[in-house]
């Protein structure tokens, strides 16, 4: 579960569903903002996760991962399955987050998780 | 996807053109869809306005609530994707869908494939529209 801002995910987190939901596979924004109903500001924000996870795994190694990546999770729940078929990708297309992280998520994760593994 | 053929994307998504609260809401669907039609094999859309339809009509609820209609999405999405998340031998998955029309691209050749569960010719399905019966809300209703 991914998201730009917390206020839906931490009333899920309170709510009787929470023993549901795996807790190291939800995503939350540092920043907490939300994406303000901007595909642009998902997009963006999404791409600056990456670019700052990239420089601190080189520069600060030896520290202890603050945030887990994306892809990470996409990776890990990939690599425990017994026959990866697909993947199945849900979100909104007309708000901030769902689409603009959304694409991001589908145009780049996703097909370098597949072409990377897999090829 | 062309290069992999073997593994594919499937996206659900939720629209709401009935009631546009947000001016950019066309243009945030415009660049999602584009994205959507040139890297997903395969989508699975849901609209908001539709599905508030569905409650009103069918189930006769006079003012659908979320947990109402997050009950139709999720029934539908747990439906539709039963074939992938569970194994079996039976000859309508959606991957055997899918496949035919990921192997054509443009000529249409499912008989050939090899590893194509489908040996019915369909045309390039991308955008995958759901059909379900019989609608009932279940108890969630009570929960939210």
């Amino acid at each position: 579960m991914l998201d730009l801002e917390p206020r839906v995910i931490n009333s899920i987190q309170n709510s009787e569903q929470r023993q549901l939901y795996n807790h190291e596979n939800i995503f939350l924004s540092p920043q907490g903002g939300g994406a303000g109903n901007n595909w642009a500001s998902g997009y963006s924000q999404a791409e600056n996760f990456q670019v700052q996870l990239k420089r601190a795994r080189i520069f600060f190694s030896l520290t202890p991962r603050i945030q887990e990546d994306i892809l990470d999770m996409v990776d890990r729940e990939a690599e425990g399955s017994d026959s990866l078929e697909g993947f199945v990708l849900c979100h909104s297309v007309a708000g901030g987050t769902g689409s603009g992280m959304g694409s991001f998520i589908l145009e780049v994760k996703l097909t370098v998780c597949v072409n990377s593994r897999f090829i | 996807m062309e290069s992999s053929g073997l593994y594919y994307f499937f996206s659900s998504i939720a629209t709401s053109y009935g009631f546009i609260d947000v001016v950019v809401q066309p243009y945030n669907s415009i660049l999602t869809l584009k994205r959507l039609i040139m890297q997903c094999d395969c989508v699975v859309t849901l609209d908001n306005t539709a599905l508030d339809r569905i409650a009103v009509d069918r189930l006769h609820v006079d003012t659908p609530t979320f947990a109402q209609t997050n009950s139709l999405v999720s029934t539908v999405m747990a439906a539709s994707t039963t074939t992938l998340r569970y194994p079996g031998y039976m000859n309508n998955d959606l991957v055997g869908l899918v496949a035919v029309s990921v192997s054509q691209h443009g000529v249409l050749y499912p008989f050939i494939k090899v590893g194509t569960q489908s040996l019915i010719p369909t045309p390039k399905c991308h955008f995958l529209v759901t059909g379900y019966t019989p609608f009932a809300l279940t108890s969630t209703d009570h929960n939210g």
